[in-house]
């Protein structure tokens, strides 16, 4: 036990980097992650309280915290399952050389992971209680509360750590480990999505019995649901019994089962290619266009950079191939319209385009190899657009298709296209220096897994919800659809990317000079 | 040719890890970087290179300023650090072929330079891999043949021979000779102390930040050997 105090401390301050803490800098980062965490807190508040309010009308206010609950695992799963990398840390070595069990590396991983998502549990959960205790006046149901922000994010956890275990494991025994890897990730969120749109079409919402319609519905989402509500409602200890006790049951035998696969899987493998090089001249490239390629490169290589910065970009293409095969107009529970969508289609790329950034973790992931771009002849403003360059041909590329798609799901016309295809360019263009500069402001090199610079970092944070929140604003201020919207929209977007070009050549070279790792 | 006149280098206000450091070294010059572990030598490297930013002092290399013409400076130098962490997801040939295009060496220099050095550090046949698949010798050697590759005037090597195997550390002595005989300026730390006094014409000796000696190493161990040497300056802080 007190070898896993012992993994779990050092994880918890290398992952927080404590000794930096101390510097100015650090403390400003700090109280700005902060001061981000308690606005998004804020704004599900003021959406919980309108959800609370409407179902309290219909006297089914708990329906609101099984939405929320069912909502908030649901978003801690899918998090998780591109955030976690159990088998890939650095220090997978140096942990099995020590006189350590496997169960307790194995857990004191999983801690690691689960403290993370209780973070996203109380982000979502605490303002949801707050709006409810505040609507209802009740706080017979506190204690239960608290307890159950603990355990929301245990079985999410457990889930997304073993299906991406798995699909290591199994992608561990071919040749080419990362591009199955790849491909296995991409066939579950097709997966996902199309559970997603075959259980909204089958969605039955009889206005009559509204409460166990949506009761039906949440608990064919997610069966805790009911367990939850009965656990926080109606204060029923059997309901409390098996909520906790599924959770932490189902965590041991994670445990369990990682810690046999562990060892075979964590030690360092790659593909060994023994075809000996054939010398060939090659065209002269710039530095530039060199750098671009190592950028696509290194997105292309690795799994995790792929799926967890462009998740936008393959729900741009998913979705639209869905919509080929699933009728909009016919799937209820969604308040979207094929003739909103059409009419939408530019705001839509937005959304997910802002959702889409490499750039926001390509100078972290540098990490030790800093030096490489330092120590080479390489002007600073090749350095940054190369890492600019190389999200903006990944964004156009995969929107080009999807606008392809949305063509033949919905014969679009000549006009939103064009109108569409202006707005991939300024919103690729935008995000992607908006993630640079963030990067280039909060780096993180002291990484042992790559996941914790690609979706664990400050700036990764901070550009994913910075974008989040932008595309929501877009979005929801346009619902009327305005005909100059989208155009102002357009020339926003290049007011910011030009004010954010002037501040990488002017401050740019200084900041990236005085990097370290 | 390296001139460091007066050059400090402090991480945080007054906690100076390298203080007023003085070396002069010509053309044609190899020398060796000694001192304990924390003495300051690979950051007076890394700042040679351009790596890190210093406030005090100047580092001239062949005349042109690293701080003011680092681009020009860094056209001119080849670096490898202590650690070579390269980029995992490239082959070794990708790297080579990056590092080239970088430094616009042109085609058949490149394949030819290319194919000499990976013969002579026995990496012919490991360049389709992934550099992920290496080990800390073979990062290494990919490192010497990517530097190498582009004829540098000036060398500089943290700690080369670690991790290297015989053979290849017999040839990268060879090559460093022959680069100084043409020209080269090669500076390298190192910890083995009969290395540096058979290769090197140089020496500079850093404790604690500060210079204890800068010269030529004849003149320092005369009829002793450098470690004997070394022994007596550690007991004897003054310089010399």
């Amino acid at each position: 036990m007190s070898n896993l105090f012992s993994l779990i401390k050092i994880n918890f301050s290398n992952y927080f980097n404590i000794s930096s803490v101390k510097s100015f800098t650090s403390l400003v980062k700090v109280i700005l992650f902060i001061s981000l965490y308690f606005i998004i807190g804020i704004f599900i508040y003021f959406f919980a309280r309108y959800m609370v309010t409407g179902f309290n009308a219909l006297h089914i206010a708990y329906l609101a915290l099984s939405e929320f609950f069912g909502i908030g695992s649901m978003f801690i799963l899918a998090i998780s399952v591109f955030k976690v990398d159990i088998f890939n840390e650095q220090d997978s070595d140096f942990l099995l050389s020590l006189p350590i069990s496997k169960k307790t590396i194995v857990a004191s991983k999983l801690i690691n992971i689960y403290f993370f998502n209780l973070l996203l549990s109380i982000l979502i959960m605490v303002p949801v209680y707050i709006a409810y205790l505040d609507i209802i006046n009740y706080s017979g149901m506190l204690t239960k509360m608290i307890l159950s922000l603990f355990i929301i994010p245990i079985i999410p956890t457990t889930i997304a750590v073993f299906i991406n275990s798995i699909i290591t494991i199994i992608s561990s025994r071919f040749k080419y480990k990362k591009l199955i890897q790849t491909i296995l990730m991409l066939a579950l969120i097709t997966f996902s999505m199309y559970f997603a749109f075959n259980l909204n079409s089958n969605l039955e919402l009889n206005i009559f019995d509204i409460e166990n319609s949506f009761n039906n519905f949440f608990n064919n989402v997610y069966p805790l649901t009911k367990y939850f509500t009965n656990m926080i409602i109606n204060n029923d200890l059997n309901s409390t019994i098996i909520f906790v006790g599924l959770s932490l049951v189902s965590i041991i035998i994670l445990i369990l089962f990682l810690s046999i696969f562990y060892n075979k899987i964590a030690t360092k493998y790659a593909s060994l290619n023994t075809k000996i090089i054939k010398w060939k001249k090659q065209k002269n490239k710039s530095p530039l266009s060199c750098l671009i390629k190592k950028e696509l490169k290194r997105i292309v290589y690795s799994p995790n950079y792929l799926l967890n910065s462009c998740l936008g970009l393959i729900l741009l293409i998913i979705i639209p191939i869905l919509l080929i095969f699933f009728d909009l107009d016919n799937i209820q529970n969604i308040p979207i319209t094929k003739a909103m969508v059409i009419k939408n289609l530019p705001l839509i790329f937005i959304f997910f385009l802002l959702l889409s950034c490499t750039s926001s973790s390509s100078l972290s992931l540098e990490g030790k190899n800093l030096y490489i771009l330092k120590m080479l002849p390489l002007k600073f403003k090749d350095i940054w657009l190369s890492k600019v360059l190389s999200n903006i041909i990944l964004n156009i590329g995969a929107s080009i298709i999807a606008l392809i798609i949305f063509n033949i799901a919905f014969n679009l016309d000549t006009k939103i296209n064009i109108l569409s295809f202006v707005t991939i360019l300024t919103t690729s263009i935008f995000i992607s220096l908006f993630g640079l500069v963030v990067n280039l402001l909060f780096t993180n090199f002291t990484w042992k897994s790559e996941i914790k610079a690609i979706k664990q970092s400050a700036a990764a944070f901070i550009t994913t919800f910075a974008g989040l929140l932008l595309g929501l604003f877009l979005i929801f201020n346009d619902y009327t659809s305005k005909i100059n919207y989208i155009y102002i929209v357009n020339l926003g977007l290049v007011a910011l990317s030009i004010i954010l070009i002037i501040f990488l050549n002017s401050f740019g070279q200084k900041i990236f000079e005085n990097l370290d790792t | 040719m390296i001139s460091i006149k007066n050059f400090s280098k402090a991480y945080t206000k007054n906690n100076y890890v390298v203080k007023n450091l003085n070396v002069e070294l010509a053309e044609g010059d190899i020398c060796a970087f000694v001192g304990h572990n924390g003495a300051g030598k690979t950051t007076t490297l890394k700042c040679i290179v351009g790596i890190l930013e210093f406030k005090e002092g100047e580092i001239l290399l062949n005349n042109k300023s690293i701080k003011k013409e680092p681009i020009a400076c860094k056209n001119e130098i080849a670096y490898i650090p202590d650690n070579p962490n390269l980029y995992e997801h490239l082959r070794g040939i990708d790297y080579i072929n990056f590092i080239a295009s970088v430094y616009k060496i042109p085609q058949n220099k490149k394949i030819a330079l290319a194919q000499k050095y990976s013969e002579m550090f026995e990496m012919t046949n490991f360049l389709n891999q992934e550099i992920g698949s290496y080990s800390h010798g073979m990062k290494q050697k990919i490192s010497l043949i990517a530097a190498l590759m582009h004829e540098p005037k000036i060398l500089i090597l943290d700690e080369p021979f670690v991790g290297l195997d015989p053979v290849s550390t017999h040839n990268l002595k060879q090559e460093m000779h022959n680069l100084a005989t043409n020209g080269a300026t090669i500076i390298f730390s190192t910890h083995i102390l009969d290395v540096a006094e058979k290769l090197c014409n140089k020496i500079v000796i850093l404790k604690e930040g500060k210079l204890i000696y800068s010269g030529e190493m004849n003149s320092l161990i005369q009829n002793k050997s450098l470690e004997e040497i070394y022994m007596e300056i550690d007991n004897n802080v003054e310089s010399i």
